[in-house]
């Protein structure tokens, strides 16, 4: 396994980073979908389940040197049910949400996971929750969390400041945050 | 974190028939623990249904991993910083060490009288010279002090007895 060789120089430092990079975005790339999936489907929230993602990818990277490079997939899977078994329990809860509240469950004969995402209820109460926002988070939150758009493509859109928008941005995910505890 | 360690090792486990779509906590944890079934859940998520994470998570992630690489860097260089401090008080204090240890070695390990009778006579004689020496120095200053206060003193009596004849 590249990440378990001692470097003794500089060098061999750097390039144990860059590879610990790499490996990283590969793991984000492959599994990213996955993970939040699993995260989304434990916690039951959102943007809750966005953290629990982050904090899953951030714990792989950080135990890198520990992995035994075998099974990434059941190896990452086992760091997020981690992650959300740490949040069930902070949060106090003792059972696992059981309803497929946001899953459709869909037999799909397509080859790769990746193709057949779905664009599910989830997505609809994302579309729900921005539109209880007041202006100018709404349209803010909108185009940044339901039609996916980049700060730079609001930006130019809008013509506001990239500060502005990144506030605004900040604000309206707190309180869809909120939103999401209270459904 | 009440789990981290869990990820760290693969314990062996009984693998539970897991109804993945109404999982128990005990069941989770056994997840958690088990690769085996975390392989098995995350090829039932992968099947079932999968939703599409944030656009921006990625990039998100990435910048903290940077972020926390770079804390990473400074805290190894802070240690390095410390640790080759802590040499140079190791270094000191075995320089401290040593030299009390060869005092210590003079001091009880070399006979005394011995080295008073082996040392050579120049050395002896050269003592003995100086010793000489400083004390005639010393009495030559003594008796010129003497002279001065003896000077001093029939000065003064002279003074008193001129005093003495002009009442
Ligand atoms: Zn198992």
């Amino acid at each position: 396994m590249i990440f378990q060789t001692r470097s003794s120089g500089r060098q061999e430092e750097e390039v144990e980073k860059i590879d610990c990079d790499n490996y990283l975005e590969h793991l984000i790339n492959a599994y990213g979908n996955l993970v939040f999936s699993i995260c989304f489907r434990l916690a039951g929230s959102y943007f809750d389940a966005e953290d629990l993602t982050q904090d899953t990818f951030l714990s792989a990277y950080k135990n890198l040197h520990t992995f035994d490079g075998k099974n990434d997939k059941a190896w990452v899977c086992r760091i997020a049910t981690n992650k959300c078994l740490d949040y069930l329990k902070r949060a106090g809860r003792n059972v696992v949400p059981m309803e497929d509240t946001y899953f459709n469950e869909v037999q799909c004969n397509k080859p790769s996971p990746e193709e057949y995402v779905l664009e599910t209820d989830m997505k609809q109460e994302l579309y729900n929750l921005c539109s209880h926002l007041k202006p100018p988070y709404q349209e803010i939150a909108l185009d940044y969390f339901y039609y996916e758009k980049d700060i730079s493509e609001i930006v130019k859109q809008s013509g506001k400041n990239v500060k502005t928008i990144q506030t605004q941005v900040y604000r309206s995910k707190i309180m869809l945050r909120k939103l999401w505890r209270k459904e | 974190m009440v789990t981290e360690e869990k990820q760290i090792g693969f314990t062996a486990c009984n693998h539970k028939n897991i109804d993945f779509k109404n999982i128990a906590l005990e069941e989770l944890e056994h997840i958690a623990s088990c690769e085996i079934c975390a392989a098995q859940y995350a090829g039932f998520i992968e099947k079932q249904a999968m939703i599409k994470a944030p656009h921006y998570l990625k990039d998100n992630i990435l910048k903290k991993s940077r972020a926390f690489s770079g804390v990473w860097n400074i805290n190894k260089h802070i240690r390095l910083q410390m640790s080759w401090k802590r040499l140079q008080m190791f270094c000191y204090g075995m320089k401290i060490g040593l030299a009390m240890c060869g005092a210590l070695a003079i001091l009880f390990l070399v006979p005394v009288g011995d080295s008073q009778q082996k040392e050579p006579a120049v050395g002896v004689n050269f003592i003995d010279k100086m010793n000489r020496e400083l004390r005639e120095f010393s009495d030559n200053v003594l008796e010129y002090t003497d002279l001065l206060v003896l000077n001093s003193d029939a000065n003064n009596k002279e003074d008193i007895s001129h005093d003495k004849e002009k009442e």
